[in-house]
């Protein structure tokens, strides 16, 4: 691991764990609902200071935290277009299949590419710790395959341009 | 009309209803006294010259006792600035010494105790870290000290910063001071622990 991605990833990891004191709180808009406060944002008293971890310009993770939801949106480094589109597609292929995913947002916060909603649902459900450990190792993966595909993306780029040109030899 | 005709599904159904729910207030943060720039720059140049006697300790204290929570958004931007100037000051392996000086302080008569200090310090800490959102348009342009009245540019003035300064981590070109951020960060979680970024969030009074 990189120098500075250690010290990025540990931050994170101790914000998230902070962050994720959620409990069961029904919404005082409507009667027998019980909905995610950060996303309704009916509520301003339970929502706590959003807070930002930054890495450099290109790489940041924003925290949303509320009473019973927290909303984690995470900018994925892209250095060229190559990358922006490969992120493109990729957070795109991921959102599509939210529901697999469970704690995935369908639709990424503004300035951001891919975002995580996690309820008090989900920590009753799982296990604290492991939706952290998820999260840091989401982030970890997916730096390596963006450039794991952009190096496949060069390698077949390549071999089709020899293919096509050897005819005209 | 009779009763049969009325289109109930047009009935306003809220308007019936007696009891109706105030509308939601923003919490507001507990009053301070406005701050002037005037007062942010006695503290700037208190500092500067703490720091330039090597008394780094001392200028981070000062710095913290007195966070600008009744300012404007100038007032605040321009004292994240000189917090940033004096944590860069800072070398990395003098970085566990001032903290565990810090966290040990007790309260006094005009200074809170060692623990809301690194309260403070934790807010700045994300601060610094949050200002790329805002500011990141004209974080290349470097501008001189004395042209800061707006506080718009923050990344400038943390570059001129460390230049009236001369000395501590000079930050790499591409992380923009961040990786200092990142590992004061993880000191002060080291001492002060979680509880400290859960009071960063829940506090109202925002630096």
């Amino acid at each position: 691991m990189s120098s500075s991605l250690r010290p990025y990833l540990t931050c994170v990891r101790s914000s998230l764990t902070a962050a994720m004191s959620l409990c069961d709180f029904a919404s005082e808009v409507a009667e027998r609902h019980n909905v995610p406060e950060i996303e309704s944002g009916k509520t301003p008293e339970v929502l706590l200071n959003p807070i930002t971890i930054a890495r450099n310009e290109h790489e940041r993770v924003l925290i949303e935290p509320s009473i019973n939801s927290i909303r984690i949106s995470i900018k994925i480094k892209q250095a060229d277009d190559n990358e922006i589109l490969l992120v493109h597609k990729f957070t795109r292929f991921l959102s599509q299949r939210a529901e697999q995913f469970v704690i995935l947002r369908r639709k990424p916060v503004k300035g951001y590419d891919i975002s995580f909603l996690i309820t008090n649902f989900h920590t009753e459900q799982m296990l604290k710790h492991k939706l952290v450990d998820f999260i840091i190792e989401f982030m970890k993966d997916v730096d390596k395959d963006i450039s794991e595909m952009k190096l496949f993306i060069n390698t077949r780029a390549r071999f089709v341009a020899e293919a096509f040109l050897t005819s005209f030899q | 009309m009779s009763y049969q005709y009325v289109n109930h599904r047009l009935i306003d159904v809220d308007a019936i209803q007696e009891r109706q729910r105030k509308e939601a207030e923003e919490p507001t943060a507990p009053e301070y006294p406005p701050v002037a720039l005037r007062d942010v720059e006695a503290v700037r140049s208190a500092c500067l010259s703490d720091v330039q006697g090597d008394r780094k300790y001392a200028a981070l204290e000062r710095v913290l006792v007195t966070p600008p929570y009744g300012g404007d958004d100038a007032a605040k931007d321009r004292y994240l600035e000189i917090f940033l100037e004096v944590l860069n000051s800072v070398k990395s392996a003098e970085v566990d010494q001032i903290l565990s000086t810090l966290s040990q302080k007790p309260a006094s008569q005009d200074s809170p105790s060692g623990v809301e200090l690194m309260d403070v310090l934790m807010k700045y800490i994300y601060k610094g870290m949050g200002r790329l959102n805002n500011s990141a348009s004209n974080a290349g342009v470097a501008s001189p000290v004395s042209t800061h009245a707006t506080g718009a540019s923050t990344m400038s003035g943390l570059v001129s910063g460390m230049s009236t300064f001369g000395i501590g981590n000079r930050p790499s070109k591409d992380d923009s001071g961040m990786s200092v951020l990142l590992g004061w960060h993880e000191k002060v979680v080291n001492i002060a622990g979680h509880a400290s970024i859960i009071r960063v969030m829940t506090d109202r009074r925002t630096v």
